[in-house]
Parts: C-alpha cells; sequence; structure tokens
C-alpha cells in the first residue's frame, strides 16, 4: 500500500461518503490562571475536517497545541471558542465515544492491575459480554507481543510495554474513529514498525484514524493528509503528495553503475537540455538503522535469545479486521501470508476476506516482506519539463518498465 | 513439591463436583447439628428451668415475709397510709425491684436456647461456608482451620502462647472471613458496564494498594488484640461494655478514615496522575463514574465493617457466656441467688434493647413567664436608673435587656426543673409507656446526680417514691454515678404515665442532704425491653454503614474538584462537624455573643449561627449515636433507622447530583493538584 497511492483515491472516496468524522470550527483554546487571566493561548483559529476512512496526520513541534486540540475533540478540554463535532455530536456526548479509541500521549494505566485486567476493565467500560472481551483480550495480548506478560502487574512493565498496553486499550471496542497522540513514543523500532503497520493496516481496513506526532517519519508513513501545527495554528495542510513533491529533482534508481556510465548520463542529461541540467549526485543508497536493528533482533529471536519484555508481535487481532463471525468461521484455514500492506486500493468490505485467509504472520515475515509490503509502486508521475524518453532509454527498455523504482512519494 | 500438591488441590477446591459433594455435607452437617441440638440440648434447657422455677417460689415466699418484717417495724415517722420505706445500698436492688427482673431474666436465658435463634445460627454458618465452597476457597479455609486448631491445642498442651494464640487465631479467622467477603463483592461486581467495572476496580486499588492494607490489618489486629486487653477481674458487664465501646468505635472511626482516605485517593490521583482521561473518554457518563467509584468504596467499607462487627457479635456472646462477679460458671451463681446482680445487670440493661424515656418538660404557664420576664426587666432597668432621661436610649437598653432575661430564663429553666433543694421534693411525670404496660416488662429508672463539687466519697441520700407504690426507696447514692433501680409495670397507670417524686434527703429520718442536687440533662430516664439485642446490633451496624456510605459521597464529590490535601481537609472538618454536631449544639447554649453590657459580639455572633447551621444541618446524623446506643443497650428503632438513613440519604443524594455536575463541567486535562 502506497500512501501516495491509496491516499488521495481514499479520500477522494471519503469525500463522496457520509459526513466527516471531526469538524474544528475556529477553534480557540486560552489556559487561564488562577485569577482567570490568560495564561497561554494553545490554539489559535484552528479550522480542520477528517472525513471517514482518512489517516489524518497533526504534525508540529511540542507545545504547537497538537494534544491540546485532540483533548478539545475528547471532551477532555472545552474550547474558550469554536465548535467541535465527532461524528456530527459534542465532544460530551456518552454514546458517540463507544465509535472512538484514544491512546493518550503516555499511557496512563492502573499499575495495581495486569495487562489482562487492564484490558477487560477497558472493555466492561464498552459493555461487552464475557466471551467478546475475553476473546479480544487474548487478540491483543497476543497482537502486541504480551500474552506472556499478561499476569504481571502493569507497574512493573517497561516504558514500551505499557505503551502497548495502551494501544490495545485503545483497539479493545474496535473503534471506527481512532486517537493516537503519539503512538510510538518509548516503543523501540520494532514496535515503532509495528504500530506503524497496524495504523496503515487499520486505515486500509477503513478506520479514521488521528495520528498526532512531532516524529515526522511516523507520520509520514502512514498518513493521508496532515496538518503542520505550530504556536497553535495550522501552518500547513494537504497530502502528503502535495506536500512533500519536490518538482525540481527527478530521482533514478538502477544497479550500481561504475563511473563512465554515470558520466555517459551525464552527458546526455546535459545534451538534451542543452547544458541546463546535469546529474547532481550519485551515491549508493545506504540501508536505513531502522532496517538494520530489525535485520538484529529478528536474527536473534531466530537464535531463541531469551527476554522478559514484550515479544514479537502476532498478527493482527482478527476482529480488528473486519467481522468478527466471518473470520471465526474461517479462522482455520492456513494460508500463506499475503503482504498485506502491499494489498491493492480496495473497497473497505474487499479487504476482510484477504484477513480471513491470512494465517500466523510473525515479525520476521513482516520484515522480510518490509519491501513487498511497501506502498504498492504507482505510474510516476510527468513531471512538466521532464522527456520520459530519455530515461526510458537510459535504461534500456520501454515505457513500461519505467515504471520501476520511482520515488513514489518518498514513502518509507 | 508443596506447589505442585498446593495447585492440585486448587484445581481440585475449584472443581464444580468438589464444590456440590462439599456443600452437600456441609448442609448436612448443618441439619445434623441442628436436630441433634432439638433433640438432645432443649431437653436438657428443659430441665435447667425447673430449678429457677423452685427458687422463683422461695423467692416470692422471702419477698412476703420481708414486706411484713418491713410494714411491722416501719418507721415511727411514716405516716399512716405513706409508702413505707425501703433503704438501699449502692450495688442493691429493693426486694420487688428484684422480684419484677426475674420473668426478664427468664426470658432472656430462654431466647438463648431457644431452638429458633440456634437454628438461624446455624443456618447463618452453613450459609457462610456454601459462599467460601463456592469461591473456590474451600480447601484453603479447612487447611487453615485445621492449622489453627493444631496451634490452639499445641500451646495448650505446652502451655505457652495462651495469650497469643487466641490473637493469632483472630487475626486468621477475621482475615480470612475478610478475603472471602472481598471475593464475594468482587464477584457480584462482575457484571459488565461502567458502574460495575469502575466499582470492581475500586475494590482492587483498595486489596493492592499499601495504604488501605496498612489499614485493614491495623484493624484486625486491634479487634483480634482488644480482648486481651480486658481487665478479667472488673464485673462482665464493664468488660462487656468497654469491649462494645472501644471495638465498635474504634472500628468505626478506623474505617470512616479509611473510606475518607481512600475515597479522596481514588478519586483525586486518578486525576492528578491522569488514568482518568482514558476512562471519560470511554462511553462513561459523570454519574456512572462517580456512582462507580462510590460503589467501590460502599463495597470496601461494607466489607470492613461486616467482618469487624460479626468479629465484635461473636465477641461479645462469648463474654456474654463468661462468669460474672459471683458466678463459678456463666449464668450459675456461687449462692443461692437466682441470678448475680452482674448478670442482671449484664442482661438487662447492657445486652438488651431499652426504650428509654425522658420526664415531660416543666409545664409553664406562658403569661406566667412573660409576666415574670416583664418584673424581672422592670428591676433591672430600675437599677439604671439615669437612663430614664435619654427615651431614645432607655428604649434600646430595655430591648436589650429583655433578650437577656429571655434569653437567661429559657437557660435556666430546664436546669431549675432538674434541681432540687435539701429536704425538698419534686415530681416528675414520664409519658408513653404504654408498650411497657402491655408487655408487662420491668422498667428501670435510671439516673445520676450531681451536687457542689460531687466529692466521690460522699454519699447523699435520695428518696424515691412512684405514684401508687407502697414502698419509698431510700437510696445511698455516691455523686455523679450512674444508679439503677428495676421497677415493676404496675407503676404505670392505664394511660402509659408514671409519677416520681424524688426527695433530696430521707424524709423518714428528717435528715436533707447538705446541698441541692441537680439531675444532668438525659440522666433521669425510665427505660423498658423493647427488643433483642441482636436485632439492635444489626440496626446499628446498619446505621454505621450508612454514615460511612455518606462520608463516601462526601469525600467523592470533595475531590471531583480538589487536589488530595485540600478535599481532605474539607472531608475530615465535615466529619468531625457532623459526629459532634449534637456537642456544638448542646455548647451553643454557653457560647456569649453579647457582652455583659448588651453589647453585640459580632464575630462570636457569626460563629454561633454558623455552628448553630452547620450543627442543624448534622443533627439527625448525630442524633443517632449507634455506639452509645448499643453500649448503653438503648432500643434503636427501625423508624429511628429509616429516618436517619432518609436524611443522610438525602443529603448524600445532594452531593451526588453536585459531584456529578462539577463532574461535567469539569476540564480533566487541566488539573492543577501537582
Amino acid at each position: 500500500m502506497s500512501a501516495a497511492g491509496i491516499a488521495p483515491s481514499r479520500v477522494d472516496a471519503a469525500a463522496g461518503h457520509g459526513s466527516p468524522v471531526v469538524v474544528c470550527t475556529q477553534l480557540n483554546k486560552v489556559f487561564k490562571d488562577f485569577w482567570m487571566r490568560d495564561h497561554a493561548r494553545a490554539v489559535t483559529n484552528l479550522s480542520l475536517e477528517i472525513q471517514p476512512r482518512e489517516v489524518f496526520g497533526l504534525l508540529g513541534p511540542n507545545g504547537s497545541g497538537k494534544s491540546t486540540t485532540i483533548k478539545m475533540i475528547l471532551g477532555l478540554l472545552k474550547p474558550t471558542s469554536g465548535r467541535v463535532a465527532v461524528f456530527g455530536k459534542s465532544p460530551d456526548d456518552v454514546e458517540m465515544k463507544r465509535r472512538i479509541g484514544y491512546l493518550p500521549e503516555e499511557s496512563y494505566l492502573y499499575a495495581f492491575l495486569n495487562a489482562r485486567e487492564t484490558l477487560d476493565y477497558y472493555a466492561k467500560l464498552f459493555e461487552l459480554d464475557y466471551k467478546t472481551r475475553q476473546r479480544r483480550i487474548d487478540e491483543l495480548l497476543d497482537m502486541l507481543g504480551l500474552a506472556n506478560a499478561q499476569h504481571r502487574p502493569v507497574r512493573e512493565y517497561s516504558k514500551g510495554m505499557q505503551r502497548r498496553i495502551g494501544i490495545a486499550q485503545a483497539l479493545i471496542n474496535d473503534p471506527e474513529f481512532l486517537i493516537l497522540d503519539e503512538p510510538t513514543t518509548g516503543l523501540d523500532p520494532l514496535g515503532t514498525r509495528q504500530i506503524k503497520d497496524l495504523i496503515i493496516e487499520l486505515g486500509r481496513r477503513g478506520k479514521t484514524i488521528l495520528l498526532s506526532s512531532h516524529l515526522l517519519a511516523d507520520v509520514e508513513d502512514c498518513v493521508d493528509r496532515l496538518v503542520i501545527l505550530y504556536g497553535g495554528q495550522i501552518r500547513a495542510q494537504g497530502t502528503c503528495a502535495e506536500l512533500l513533491e519536490s518538482r525540481d529533482r527527478t530521482t533514478i534508481e538502477t544497479d550500481t553503475l561504475d563511473d563512465a556510465t554515470v558520466s555517459e548520463i551525464d552527458r546526455l542529461v546535459r545534451s538534451r537540455t542543452g547544458g541546463d541540467k546535469s546529474v547532481r549526485r550519485v551515491s549508493r543508497p545506504r540501508q536505513s538503522l531502522e532496517s538494520l536493528f530489525i535485520d538484529i533482533v529478528e536474527r536473534a529471536r531466530a537464535e531463541q535469545v531469551s527476554t522478559s519484555g514484550a515479544t514479537s508481535g502476532g498478527e493482527t487481532a482478527s476482529f480488528l479486521k473486519g467481522s468478527e463471525l466471518i473470520e471465526n468461521l474461517v479462522k482455520a484455514s492456513d494460508e500463506p501470508v499475503k503482504a498485506v500492506a502491499a494489498a491493492p486500493v480496495e473497497k473497505p468490505g474487499e479487504s476482510v476476506i484477504d484477513a480471513l485467509v491470512s494465517g500466523k504472520q510473525t515479525m520476521e515475515a513482516q520484515a522480510k516482506q518490509a519491501a513487498p509490503s511497501r506502498p504498492a509502486p504507482v505510474a510516476p508521475v510527468k513531471q512538466e519539463g521532464v522527456d520520459a524518453s530519455v530515461i526510458d532509454s537510459l535504461l534500456g527498455g520501454g515505457g513500461e518498465s519505467g515504471s520501476e523504482g520511482t520515488d513514489g512519494g518518498n514513502k518509507r | 513439591m508443596i506447589r505442585r500438591v498446593w495447585s492440585k488441590l486448587d484445581i481440585l477446591q475449584q472443581a464444580r463436583m468438589f464444590k456440590i459433594i462439599a456443600s452437600c455435607v456441609v448442609v448436612l452437617l448443618g441439619v445434623a447439628g441442628f436436630v441433634s441440638y432439638s433433640i438432645a440440648v432443649a431437653r436438657d434447657h428443659q430441665a435447667a428451668l425447673a430449678p429457677i422455677s423452685e427458687l422463683e417460689r422461695e423467692r416470692q415466699e422471702e419477698l412476703a415475709a420481708a414486706a411484713r418484717e418491713a410494714a411491722a417495724h416501719a418507721h415511727e415517722n411514716v405516716p399512716p397510709g405513706a409508702p413505707t420505706p425501703v433503704e438501699v445500698k449502692p450495688g442493691e436492688q429493693p426486694k420487688d425491684a428484684y422480684d419484677a427482673t426475674i420473668s426478664m431474666f427468664r426470658g432472656v436465658v430462654a431466647a438463648q436456647h431457644s431452638t429458633a435463634s440456634v437454628g438461624a445460627g446455624i443456618a447463618i454458618g452453613v450459609g457462610l461456608l456454601l459462599v467460601v465452597i463456592w469461591l473456590g476457597m474451600g480447601v484453603t479455609y479447612l487447611l487453615l482451620a485445621v492449622v489453627c486448631g493444631l496451634a490452639v491445642l499445641a500451646t495448650g498442651l505446652m502451655g505457652i502462647g495462651k495469650q497469643t494464640a487466641p490473637l493469632a487465631v483472630g487475626v486468621v479467622g477475621l482475615a480470612a472471613a475478610f478475603i472471602a467477603l472481598m471475593k464475594l463483592l468482587g464477584l457480584l461486581l462482575s457484571g459488565p458496564g461502567p458502574v460495575f467495572a469502575i466499582a470492581r476496580t475500586v475494590l482492587s486499588e483498595a486489596v493492592r494498594l499499601r495504604v488501605p492494607v496498612v489499614f485493614i490489618v491495623l484493624l484486625l489486629f486491634g479487634l483480634a488484640a482488644l480482648p486481651l486487653v480486658l481487665d478479667p477481674t472488673t464485673p462482665l458487664r464493664y468488660r462487656v461494655q468497654a469491649f462494645m465501646q472501644y471495638a465498635t468505635g474504634g472500628a468505626f472511626w478506623l474505617i470512616a478514615i479509611l473510606t475518607l482516605l481512600f475515597s479522596i485517593t481514588t478519586v483525586a490521583f486518578e486525576q492528578r496522575d491522569k488514568q482518568i482521561w482514558q476512562t471519560m473518554t470511554k462511553p462513561v457518563a459523570a454519574w456512572q463514574y462517580v456512582l462507580g467509584k462510590w460503589l467501590g468504596v460502599a463495597a470496601l467499607s461494607f466489607a470492613l465493617l461486616g467482618t469487624t462487627s460479626t468479629g465484635v457479635f461473636l465477641f461479645v456472646e462469648y463474654l456474654r457466656r463468661q462468669p460474672a462477679v459471683g458466678e463459678t460458671v456463666a449464668f450459675k451463681p456461687t449462692d443461692d441467688r437466682l441470678v448475680t446482680e452482674d448478670r442482671m445487670i449484664l442482661e438487662t440493661q447492657v445486652l438488651t434493647a431499652r426504650r428509654t424515656v425522658q420526664p415531660n418538660p416543666p409545664d409553664v404557664d406562658p403569661v406566667e413567664l412573660e409576666k415574670a420576664i416583664q418584673e424581672r426587666i422592670d428591676i433591672e432597668f430600675e437599677n439604671l436608673g439615669t437612663l430614664a432621661e435619654d427615651p431614645a436610649l432607655a428604649r434600646e437598653r430595655r430591648v436589650q435587656l429583655e433578650r437577656l432575661i429571655r434569653d437567661s430564663l429559657q437557660k435556666n429553666l430546664s436546669a431549675v426543673f432538674r434541681t432540687i433543694d435539701p429536704g425538698q421534693s419534686k415530681i416528675f411525670e414520664f409519658s408513653g409507656l404504654q408498650e411497657a404496660k402491655r408487655a408487662n416488662v420491668p422498667v428501670t429508672l435510671r439516673f445520676s446526680i450531681q451536687s457542689g463539687g460531687n466529692m466521690p466519697d460522699q454519699l447523699y441520700q435520695v428518696t424515691l417514691v412512684f405514684a401508687g407504690s407502697d414502698i419509698a426507696r431510700v437510696h445511698d447514692t455516691p455523686l455523679d454515678q450512674v444508679m439503677s433501680v428495676q421497677v415493676s409495670p404496675d407503676i404505670i397507670d392505664d394511660n402509659g404515665n408514671v409519677g416520681l417524686e424524688v426527695i433530696n434527703g430521707n424524709p423518714y429520718e428528717a435528715r436533707a442532704n447538705p446541698l441541692s442536687i441537680t439531675f444532668p440533662p438525659e440522666k433521669l430516664e425510665l427505660s423498658y425491653s423493647e427488643g433483642s439485642f441482636r436485632m439492635n446490633y444489626l440496626r446499628v451496624f446498619m446505621v454505621l454503614w450508612v454514615k460511612l456510605l455518606f462520608l463516601a459521597i462526601l469525600a467523592i464529590c470533595a475531590s471531583t474538584f480538589l487536589s488530595f490535601p485540600v478535599a481532605a481537609l474539607v472531608s475530615f472538618t465535615t466529619f468531625l462537624t457532623a459526629e459532634g454536631a449534637r456537642y456544638v449544639l448542646s455548647s451553643i447554649d454557653y457560647f456569649e455573643t453579647e457582652t455583659m453590657d448588651g453589647k453585640t459580639r459580632y464575630f462570636n455572633t457569626v460563629v454561633a449561627k454558623f455552628a448553630q447551621g452547620i450543627g442543624n444541618v448534622f443533627r439527625i446524623y448525630s442524633d443517632l449515636r449507634p455506639t452509645n446506643r448499643l453500649v448503653e443497650g438503648e432500643y434503636l428503632s427501625w423508624w429511628s433507622l429509616l429516618g436517619g438513613t432518609a436524611v443522610i440519604g438525602l443529603m448524600g443524594v445532594g452531593l451526588f447530583v453536585l459531584a456529578t455536575y462539577i463532574f461535567r463541567r469539569r476540564e480533566l486535562a487541566t488539573y492543577s493538584g501537582h
């Protein structure tokens, strides 16, 4: 799945179906001191809409108003002025909250409960029956790699493990609208990767997600559309493609080339552009630290090195994939794992069937499939001033094969 | 090895088949025990009662002879037709009073051996065992009981640790009961939905956090250790009263403090530590959150109060079966008396439920009162003299004087009513004793006198003559000590009224006491048995629990908008005010709001008005006096319980509504309590 590829279509689809999940109109939030004097202005004239089935990013440095905005959406804070509507209702509407899952910037858990009791508590708040609670808790603990530590008090958990429980509680009700405030805080790269994959998959399954972060890579990997906040005001907004596309560069990725070939390409570029353009930089792509880390950990796991922390997560909880009933009926199916994230753009209803037939997907498999699971390649965007035929000829192929290796909006 | 065995035992006690079989065994044992008792023990009881009847006949004959002798040797000062004087020393009863209480005492003895009460006891025991079995703790508790039994046996055989063994067994027993009760409550609160979920989490929090556990351990140890500090040489009635006072009162205060602290902690810290964000962003209404928290604290306080109250009750019953002063074994006097004084007072005044009647207030003619006030004003006004030259000043002064004199008279009226000068007498009327007359139960007169400096070694002679009685009791009465007199219900007239003439001295010997005597407020009363101690205890337990429920919602309400220290300050102040409202209201009468020359003390006036307002708010709460009633054997009626519950409940509902309103309005994400 490519956010660059999928996002516009999903957003477009959403635009035509139903009302926005969140509408903020001219929101202002001023914190006052004891004497009711203005103490701090957190949000100023903020207006935004989040469409159904959209992964929406809220980006900004610390203190930019991200969390304040989220808390106003949740009813934890009341706007000084302006209006917030979630699913067309006031944030104080209790019934509306059945459709929401929320992960705060830190997992504020009851230290005296264990993981299982914690999830049971939150499940009860949604009035889930006993069997549903137990099934979902089992699946979430398995998905987040906490099954082995489920009877330990939460106070004994590492920050990352607490974060995972926080994520589990946000998903316990299979929410339509998921609000994640800094979801990867405290997680190791492996956990971060898993959470990002989870967000992408949930987005693909039709969930609406509001993702707040100051970690740019987190947001970039997952969101369809985003706003950038600074000083409580929106500074930029749009899709990732719109905001990130660099229109004065072209990147070509090939197998390793010798210097002569590069020079030849440079000459060609110069001759075709009358000397105005040239090859500016030639480098060998480096493996990212994240990929390296994941490889090392996966190798260690393959060698069965023990750990007292969270284990690698399992597959996505079946209740989050779609119809639990159908899921249960076909659970026995054990087909090879499909690259979930690599699935083409599809309607939410169709994606359920894929999930139904997917078997156990280990982290190792996810890591190996990292490349193919990335956003499906899309045709390069033809840009003005670039003659595609030159590139085709350089690669020694026709225009058909020219789609390989484009940046695709810099996804991952 | 041990772990493996234990694991297997645990699996066994969780198994349904084990539970069914164990339940059948327990029920069968219960039935067998009851049948055995009904056949064997009840027959013995009939035999045991026979000698009492014999003794009773002998006593009747003695009383008749004594009455004849008294009449023959009546003091020469006694005019014809006047009551015969009977001298009563401290700690004694006049012979007719002794006679009057025999039937009541027999009732007490019979009730203790009745198959109905034994059956109820067995049924409760079987019920508790079934709960333990079905909670999956049958084997655990059986092993615990065996270990405790062996420990007691060992200490008994070796003759060591006789003091500590009962303490250890008491602690283990109370802890086991508490754990079982908590598990049961946890099970009852395990349903889905926000209210139950929050309540259940509160219970888990109470068990797993340190502060509540410290309180719980303190309570269980304190209760188990208390019997060890009772002086076995003191009369049994005092031991029982002391135990009930310290155990019930102490347990209530400890649980009340825990309830307040824990209620504040569970709400205030949850906001400070932000767990509430995750709860209140779920479909949880403000009222559900407040109700859930309250329900959790209510369940905790029920478990604590239930455990301690059961422990207190069982130990009181154990104490009751210890020998009283003058007995070798319980209920068996060493001499030929039917019953000892210690036992008599214990059974008829302490371990009972007496309804008390205060003397009717003085019948004051309002016209005469007004006339007296005006006369006093005129006298005082004339003494001021020169003020008459300034009419405005004179008018103002007269108004001030009138207020002062009126207040003073009102305050002093009841004191004057309860005071008798040397050699003088006063008649007190009591009403509302129809029920005692109808049930034909003996009446107890309790009184205490104060005089001068209340020297402890001084004895005053006080003569009591009941209207319609042919006996005048001349009591040698120590000052400031409560005296009890048993009286036949024959003194009650058909309208339920009793007249009592009290003489400050002994008119038969023309002896007057040196100073006036005064009955302090509520220290001159008639009482009669209205119900059983057990039911009274149950009602006292319920009142205490109602108070705890109120304290819980009070603390929760305070902590919805205040930080921990401020909420604690507000809650504890309110708690102490509520408990002391009775004292506060009685003290206001003596609180000066004006100077000697009639000028208003504004600060004192504000304080008095505020204290009066607060005192009135908590008057019902304070007037219930459950522990005092229990210790004094005072009857706490169902109506008092219901009325008190209704008023306290109404206040609680008000606090609940307030807490919900505040919670809805609050911005939970801007807590400033750090």
